[in-house]
Order: C-alpha cells, then sequence, then structure tokens
C-alpha cells in the first residue's frame, strides 16, 4: 500500500471517528427534555398556552426549563406566543409560524389539525431546473478536465477555459472547474430556495377541527377556498408512480389528495401535499367527527415531530 | 370510525412512505457494492490510485447514505455525522494534495479552493447533518454562514479583482455582492417542507 494511501484512510477513519462521536454525544438521550416534553403533553396539550413558570411547578428547574422550551421550538413542537409564554403546535402543522398565526386568524381560532403548502408543479420543476442544470454544469466541468488530461472530446474545450483564466494559466484550471462546480452547486440549492419561497405562504391548506379545510385557490388569496365538515363527500389519496417512488429518496414525502364536495361535480385535488396519509386521515376523520386520536397519541404525534431533538432508540 | 385509522398513523407514521429498514439496508448495501465495483473498474481502466479510489468511495457513500437510510435513530444519526467527516477529510486530502506545493500556488488558485471547500463543506452538512443540528434558522446559523460568507466575498474578490482577473474594484465588488448573497442564502438552513 502506497503512502498516499495510507494517508487517505487514516484522514477517513479520523474524520469519520470525530464526527461519529460528535453525533452520538449530540444526539443521545435528554432526559430533561423527555420530562419537559411528558410534562407538556400531560398538563397542557388543550390550554391556549402555558408559561415557563408552569414546567417549575412540575419540578423542573427554571434552566432546564428554558433550554427544554427552546429545544422543542426549534423543533416546531412549541410556538413562542411572547416572551413569557409558549403554545403547543400540532405535529400536523407544517407552516411558518405568521401563516399558522394568519389561518387561526381567518379559521377563528379554530383548532389547526394539519397546515401545510401544496405544490402544484413542484416534480416536474425540480427535474428540469433543479437536476438539468446541475447535470448540465457537472458534465461541462468534466468535459472540459478530460479535455485538458486526455484531449477527449476535443483539446479546445480546456483551451478556451484556460483562455479566459486570469494571465491563461493553465495551473488555474483545476481550481476554477472547482469552482464552477460548487457555484453549479450553489445556484441549484439557491433555485430550490426560490421554488420552496414561491409554492411556501402561497399555496397553504388549513384543516381545522370545526371549520374544514381552507385553502388559497390564487397566489394572493387569503384562504378563500372553503370546504366546511358537511360538505365533506370522500376523500381519496392518490400517489403516481413517480410520487412513490420520490417518497423512498427525497426528506419530505408528498402525493395528492383527492377530495369530493357535495353538490360540485369535479372533486377538489390538493397536489404535492406533504404526508398526504396523514392529511387524508385528518380529513377523514373531521368529516367523521372523531378527533379523541388526537389526545390519546398526542405524545407520540409530538415525539415524532421532535425527532430532530429526540432521536427514537 | 376514525380512531380505527390513527393507530395505524401513528405507528407508520412516515414509515409507510419508506423501504422496511432491513431493505433500506440492504439497498444501500447492493449500491454501495456496485459503486465500489464501478469505481474499481474504472480505476483499472484509467489507472487511477488507492487514494483517488478511497476518496471517491467514500464521497458516493456520503452522497448516497441519507437518499436511502431514512432511520432516524442514534446510531444512524452518528454514522450520518460520521460520512460527514469522512467525506470533509477526504476531500481536504485531495486539495492538499493537490495543492502542494503551497509555495508555487498563485493567491487566485487559493481562493477558488478555499470557495470550493466552503461550498462542499456545507452542502455536504445540508445533505447529512443539517435537520439535527438546526432544525431553524437561529443566531447560530446566521454566524456560521456570515463568517463563511465574509471568507467566501474575500476569496470572490482575490479571484475577480484587479489581481485576478483584473475587473474594476465597482464590479468586483458588485459581482462579488450578488454571488456570496447567493451563497448565503444557498446554505442558510432550510426546513425541509
Amino acid at each position: 500500500m502506497t503512502p498516499e494511501a495510507m494517508m487517505a484512510i487514516a484522514s477517513v477513519a479520523v474524520g469519520f471517528a470525530v464526527f461519529f462521536a460528535l453525533g452520538w454525544k449530540l444526539k443521545g438521550r435528554d432526559p430533561l427534555l423527555e420530562k419537559a416534553l411528558d410534562i407538556i403533553v400531560s398538563n397542557y396539550l388543550d390550554e391556549r398556552k402555558f408559561t415557563l413558570s408552569d414546567l417549575e411547578k412540575h419540578g423542573l428547574t427554571k434552566d432546564a426549563a428554558k433550554t427544554a422550551l427552546k429545544k422543542l421550538e426549534r423543533a416546531g413542537v412549541l410556538m413562542r406566543m411572547d416572551e413569557e409564554s409558549y403554545r403547543i403546535r400540532d405535529p400536523l402543522v407544517f407552516l411558518t409560524d405568521r401563516d399558522y398565526e394568519r389561518a387561526m386568524r381567518i379559521t377563528k381560532d379554530d383548532n389547526i389539525l394539519y397546515g401545510a403548502y401544496q405544490n402544484p408543479y413542484l416534480p416536474r420543476l425540480y427535474l428540469l431546473l433543479i437536476y438539468g442544470i446541475f447535470v448540465a454544469d457537472l458534465l461541462f466541468v468534466l468535459l472540459a478536465y478530460l479535455s485538458h488530461t486526455m484531449g477527449w472530446p476535443s483539446p479546445a474545450i480546456s483551451r478556451w477555459v484556460i483562455n479566459i483564466l486570469p494571465g491563461h494559466d493553465e495551473g488555474l484550471l483545476l481550481p476554477f472547474l472547482l469552482f464552477l462546480l460548487g457555484m453549479g452547486l450553489i445556484f441549484v440549492d439557491f433555485l430550490d430556495n426560490v421554488i420552496k419561497a414561491w409554492a411556501r405562504e402561497r399555496y397553504s391548506v388549513v384543516v381545522g377541527a370545526l371549520s374544514g379545510i381552507s385553502y388559497d385557490i390564487s397566489l394572493a388569496d387569503e384562504l378563500s377556498g372553503r370546504i366546511r365538515r358537511g360538505e365533506i363527500e370522500d376523500v381519496d389519496l392518490d400517489l403516481s408512480l413517480l410520487q412513490k417512488i420520490m417518497n423512498y429518496f427525497k426528506s419530505v414525502p408528498l402525493g395528492d389528495v383527492v377530495v369530493k364536495v357535495r353538490g360540485k361535480k369535479e372533486p377538489i385535488r390538493f397536489r404535492n401535499m406533504p404526508f398526504p396519509r396523514e392529511l387524508f386521515y385528518v380529513i377523514r376523520s373531521v368529516q367523521l367527527g372523531a378527533l379523541e386520536w388526537r389526545k390519546k397519541h398526542a405524545k407520540t404525534l409530538m415525539l415524532w415531530r421532535a425527532k430532530s431533538v429526540i432521536p427514537r432508540g | 370510525m376514525a380512531e380505527e385509522y390513527m393507530p395505524l398513523v401513528v405507528g407508520r407514521l412516515e414509515e409507510a412512505y419508506r423501504f422496511r429498514p432491513a431493505t433500506q439496508i440492504g439497498l444501500f448495501i447492493i449500491l454501495a457494492a456496485l459503486g465500489l465495483w464501478l469505481v474499481n473498474e474504472g480505476a483499472k481502466r484509467y489507472g487511477l490510485s488507492l487514494d483517488t479510489v478511497i476518496i471517491v468511495m467514500t464521497i458516493y457513500l456520503a452522497l448516497l447514505y441519507p437518499l436511502i437510510i431514512k432511520m432516524r435513530n442514534r446510531a444512524s444519526i452518528a454514522v450520518s455525522f460520521g460520512l460527514f467527516g469522512a467525506a470533509l477529510a477526504s476531500i481536504i486530502y485531495w486539495l492538499l494534495k493537490h495543492m502542494m506545493p503551497v509555495a508555487s500556488l498563485r493567491v487566485e488558485a487559493l481562493a477558488l479552493y478555499v470557495i470550493f471547500l466552503e461550498i462542499v463543506g456545507m452542502e455536504l452538512f445540508h445533505h447529512l447533518c443539517e435537520e439535527y443540528v438546526f432544525y431553524e434558522r437561529d443566531w447560530r446559523s446566521y454566524l456560521l454562514v456570515g463568517l463563511l460568507s465574509a471568507v467566501f466575498f474575500a476569496c470572490l474578490w482575490f479571484f475577480l479583482g484587479p489581481s485576478g482577473c483584473g475587473l474594476e474594484p465597482s464590479l468586483t465588488v458588485l459581482i462579488s455582492v450578488v454571488l456570496t448573497m447567493m451563497f448565503a442564502w444557498a446554505v442558510l438552513p432550510e426546513k425541509p417542507i
């Protein structure tokens, strides 16, 4: 084995060991956090708000309560109302604070069971913009590198790149190609954020316990689309093959949910909804008026939502 | 009646969309072995050195892992962190190898290598660790992105400015500001939904 190979193995092993230990330590069990979550679920599930001192009454120290509340707020389990008070955010609400408040205002402070954004054009935009642009960038960088090292497909590509570099310096070719690759990544990430920002706060879908389904029907809408509880005739989950395959690999599962409305010929289709099965079940239980499961499984749902701060197992 | 549905939901939340844990591990092993075979074939054909094979495989595994493994327990999260560290270390090793001897390296080349390292480091962090560190933007993430952006801006200045590509200072500042803003927005933590 060459010294270079041994150096490479040592670098990789040290990098892995250091960060593995860091991850292991960071994601260890936090009994205080779990206790705080227990107190909140057992005592304040149906409260409008609770404060830091409420947790202190149940045996947590001020510092421990403060840290736990901060972590739970970051994990999206709690929402800060003001300096002192917090409120439980339903685990299936994925709206920004601003949109959550807007949804509560428009639904007359209803109990919001599910809230997220539909992304009508997401998969196609992603495939076309994100992966298309990055693949083009990667191909160009590879061709320029091969053109320089092997003269394939033509030395003209690398010659052209070298000509635009300061001092036509060949030594700058590799770092410049790496820079192009990096900027391609940044551009793709930037576009990803633009698509998300464009979709977010535009097409909210909110399901309230009493108000039924409220949704935005245009870019400048304020949840004017309404399906009241009694109007829900049927609800269906519709996952295309592409969505099903993408769900195995993407961080957030997406799918369509179709709601048949009494008195309307055409059903309403919510496209690319995050966690569509859960939306289906929530709409079904709103339709049937059976919401006891919320209380029964509140802790499990919250632990799932807080998975970034409290990993399972 | 909804009572009948919800235990199903709670029991299989998220898992319903994913492969079973055993399938995830199996698929990961198969794809890792396939990658290893391909890299090995490529190395034989094009005469790549063993350290290059190790670096390529480490980066490949780091990119593959979060796409396939969707379990979120302490061990799987720690492996995710470990792969981030391994990939970052291998990239730093590879860059250092290409930068040698550093004395003969132009400042512009050094600036471009630093930009590349920042971008790849942050993108790998996004890919492997971010959701376990910054679920939402907070002062720590702003501080980190602020520091990285300052370095990014300085490197762009060296590359594009009078000593590098020879652009006018005002134009250099303009382009650097736009690209730095793009960089900052791209690397700031984003909620997955």
